[in-house]
């Protein structure tokens, strides 16, 4: 579905991602680990577009990925970013319906509304709350709901789990799996790195800007050099 | 005799409260104060003028048609202008620096083509004055205090009642998740800069009838950014508090005390506001604004 061939990104003077090659198949879950700073947000905001490449190919459907991060977002991409970024000053419905900002159907938008607050129930109560009044788990719950707004088919999530309590990050890899059975196709980053190869069917793990290793979600979890540097056993 | 000094101060303020709009639409969104706003409102009292007095069209109509033409120049302002410095993410001072060049220029452009003469608006409406209550007030003050209202009540639908105005919203808290919902962010700046156009055309025309029209005036917007300033720059309902105190104070201050200390009043209230409340009345502070 999605395929990065040797793909470059800079800030400045740092080469934060060397030659990324990765892909992502229709209806999978794969997860991509990897210490702080080894480039791996660089990596879903680079296929979100509001990171600049410097050369690598992206195609996703066979075709090449437009660079404008709204042309992206209309082929049914959607990046639930890193440290939540909800809109603290709109209420929780209108973080949603930004969510759903470039579809114009109102009638099917309502309905995937009352979807969100079926699937993230949290929420529901909270409909007229302003967004940064909400608690960290709360607003968690309304990105991804967010993100799950423009009926996204490839959904990317940078460390859902940041910050959250143990039940609640139980919780939301369960509903990414939960998602995930409804056909969409996830790319995730996390630090929790045993539940990020637990639930992948395939891993990629990132170090220093490059690709270390990468293999089945499952067997890699029994990797000794994955076990010692990243599961911390 | 307050009475007619409170109305005064109150179609003052209202104007500045319309200009203050303007300030804080756009810092709101892009963090930076466009001085070019003041040079808008001259050449808005200037479009008015032409149309109101040379072609001889109604007011009222020749308000709609001049904050449609600044609204437009608004725009290509900010094309031509702010959207390069923007897309290399230049820092704030690089925005307010060519802002002052943009403003300068326009000024000297209109100093250059049409002169340094002063015109004065004709005579538009069939009565200057209303008698209440044995106060005297001023049509003008009623009219500039109303058309200000159905601007402020407009704005607010626009921004809490249509998409784009949520994600003018959505964009003032967070310009990146914004655009990864998928809003263009050049869109939404472009309609920021429309709608404050529109308001520096409006109250181009309130201010040109109420003082003269000449190059230099959009000087005076220097009150409207003090206004914004003291009500928090980019709250919006700061800025129009902040313009209406501004009015007010004003009046009372050059009606009761004298006109000459009237700006050394205004500025040091500035100060003082500034040194109890930095953020101004109601400025506001996003967490984590990354
Ligand atoms: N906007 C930026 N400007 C300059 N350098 C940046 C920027 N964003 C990231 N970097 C650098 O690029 C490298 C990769 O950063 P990135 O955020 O992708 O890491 P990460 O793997 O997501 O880390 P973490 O687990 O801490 O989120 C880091 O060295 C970081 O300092
Ligand atoms: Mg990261």
């Amino acid at each position: 579905m999605l395929t990065i061939k040797d793909m470059n990104v800079f800030y400045g003077h740092i080469h934060a991602l060397q030659g990324v090659s990765i892909q992502v198949n229709q209806s999978e879950i794969v997860s991509i680990i990897g210490s702080n700073g080894a480039g791996k947000s660089t990596l879903l905001n680079s296929i979100a577009g509001i990171v600049k490449r410097a050369s690598g190919e992206i195609t996703f459907e066979n075709n090449p990925l437009p660079t404008r991060s709204y042309d992206i977002v209309k082929l049914g991409i959607s990046l639930v970013p890193e440290r939540r970024r909800i809109f603290p000053n709109l209420t929780v419905n209108e973080n949603l319906k930004m969510g759903a900002y470039l579809r114009n159907n109102q009638k099917e938008v309502e309905i995937d509304l009352e979807e969100m607050y079926r699937l993230f129930p949290i929420l529901k109560k909270r409909t007229k709350q302003f967004g940064g009044t909400l608690s960290g788990g709360e607003q968690q719950m309304l990105t991804i709901a967010r993100g799950l707004m423009s009926r996204p088919k490839f959904l990317m999530l940078d460390e859902p789990s940041l910050g959250l309590a143990p039940n609640l990050t139980e919780e939301v890899f369960l509903k990414i799996e939960e998602i995930n059975q409804t056909g969409i196709t996830i790319l995730l980053v996390e630090q929790n790195a045993f539940k990020a190869l637990e639930i992948a069917n395939r891993a990629y793990v990132l170090e220093n800007g490059k690709i270390a290793f990468s293999g089945i979600g499952a067997k890699m979890l029994d990797n000794p050099k994955i076990k010692d540097a990243y599961l911390g056993v | 005799m307050f009475l007619q000094t409170l109305v005064t101060g109150l179609g003052i303020g209202s104007i500045y409260a319309l200009m203050a709009m303007g300030y804080c639409l756009v810092f709101s969104i892009l963090n930076f104060s466009n001085f070019a706003h003041g040079a808008m409102i001259m050449i808005g009292a200037y479009v008015g003028y032409l149309f109101c007095s040379i072609i001889g069209i109604p007011f009222f109509l020749s308000i709609i048609i001049t904050a449609v033409i600044t609204g437009i120049l608004s725009v290509i302002n900010e094309r031509l202008a702010y959207r390069s410095l923007r897309e290399r993410n230049a820092p704030s001072l690089y925005l307010i620096i060519t802002a002052m060049g943009i403003s300068i220029m326009l000024e000297n452009l209109v100093y250059s083509t049409i002169g340094s003469n002063f015109y004065a608006y004709p005579r538009v409406f069939s009565k200057n004055y209303l008698e209440i209550f044995s106060s005297t007030i001023g049509l003008i003050d009623i009219y500039s205090f109303f058309v200000s209202i159905i601007c402020i009540i407009l704005l607010h639908l626009f921004l809490n009642n249509s998409k784009i105005g949520m994600a003018i919203r959505a964009g003032v808290a967070d310009p990146i998740a914004t655009s990864l919902m998928g809003a263009n962010f050049n869109v939404l700046i472009r309609n920021v800069f429309f709608l404050s156009g529109i308001f520096a055309g409006i109250s181009g025309v309130f201010m040109g009838l109420r003082y003269m029209v000449y190059p230099q005036m959009g000087w005076i917007t220097n009150k409207a950014y003090i206004a914004a300033v003291i009500g928090g720059l980019g709250s919006l309902p700061g800025a129009i508090i902040g313009g209406f105190i501004l009015g007010i104070i004003e009046t009372i201050v050059s009606v009761y005390i004298s006109s000459v200390v009237r700006d050394v009043f205004s500025f040091s209230m500035l100060i003082l506001i500034l040194l109890l409340k930095p953020l101004g009345l109601f400025g506001i502070k996003y967490e984590e604004k990354m």
